[in-house]
């Protein structure tokens, strides 16, 4: 059984119809939620930030004219919501994640850490944290992207709205700062 | 092999970062049926209800009174003119001689 389709909800929410938006909702928010949470870190400010990402597409409904897929335009929304969070806790002299490993990393097992033994997922994800949470935003941003939400190249670029080789640079150099990180952090052992 | 794996070989990732991934970038458990409705119940709580600009049900009453006072004020205002123009015309009919408006300034005075 199959409903119906994201552009046929997304014409029916453009015509103000808060059902049709309800089920596009329904649809993005697992997608949405883990963008949120791969940056932030925080599952509150996940949360929050979802929810603005999702009112401000409300509100800028009428301009998506389509040109790419309702999800990755969402996407866009919701990474900058991320990024608008994370330079507010910046200022505010925080940061979620880093907040994470001053913690002790207790809030970061949901992150990104599923599937494993609970000491072991603990420490992988207090190890992710530590790493995620020295990079730059945009280093961030793109990881989050390519390696949590599978997206493509071309997608990545629709959401950060830049080339494809700046693309391709950007990830090279995010992977290379999270590699010299992981190699930090893990003490400089293992085959990294 | 999907179009992002063969782009991962192009660029420059190797064994190490496969094992980084797979290190740094487990997927945390996506929302449940549950999570996700009660989200959708917030966001569409903070969605204020926008009536369109011009709807009839709560307009058209007013409008259709508006139009009716004002073609009743219309019809009658006429009337009232000629009222207030017979009481002109009754006091021109009958103007007073400068006799009297003499006498009436020297009274005064």
């Amino acid at each position: 059984m199959s409903g119906p389709s994201d552009s046929e909800l997304v014409s029916a929410a453009q015509e103000g119809d808060r059902d049709a938006f309800a089920d596009l909702v329904r649809l993005h928010h697992p997608n949405v939620y883990g963008l949120c949470l791969g940056m932030l870190g925080d599952p509150a400010a996940a949360d929050d930030a979802a929810q603005e990402a999702f009112l401000s597409a409300w509100k800028a409904l009428k301009s998506f004219k389509g040109d790419s897929a309702f999800g990755t335009w969402l996407h866009r929304i919701a990474a900058n919501k991320c990024l608008d969070a994370l330079r507010r806790s910046a200022r505010r002299g925080e940061d979620s994640l880093d907040a994470i490993l001053e913690g002790g990393g207790s809030r970061s097992e949901s992150v990104q850490a599923g599937g494993r033994g609970p000491e072991e997922a603990a420490a992988a994800a207090d190890l992710s944290a530590k790493v995620m949470g020295s990079l730059s935003d945009e280093y961030r941003l793109v990881l989050t992207l390519r390696e949590v939400q599978g997206l493509s190249y071309e997608e990545i670029m629709t959401v950060m709205d830049c080339s494809l080789d700046s693309v391709k640079a950007r990830l090279r150099r995010a992977r290379e700062a999270a590699l010299e990180r992981l190699r930090h952090f893990s003490g400089g052992g293992g085959v990294l | 092999m999907n179009e992002g794996d063969m782009e991962d070989r192009d660029s420059a990732s190797d064994a190490a970062w496969e094992e980084a991934r797979g290190r740094l970038f487990r997927p945390a458990p996506p929302p449940t049926r549950a999570e996700t409705e009660a989200f959708t119940q917030r966001v569409l709580a903070r969605i204020p209800e926008e009536a369109p600009a011009w709807t009839p049900s709560r307009w058209l009453m007013p409008s259709l009174a508006f139009s009716a006072a004002a073609l009743a004020l219309s019809l009658a205002l006429p009337a009232r003119d000629e009222d207030a123009a017979d009481v002109a015309s009754a006091w021109a009919a009958a103007p007073l001689g400068a006799e009297d408006v003499l006498g009436y300034t020297l009274e005064d005075l």
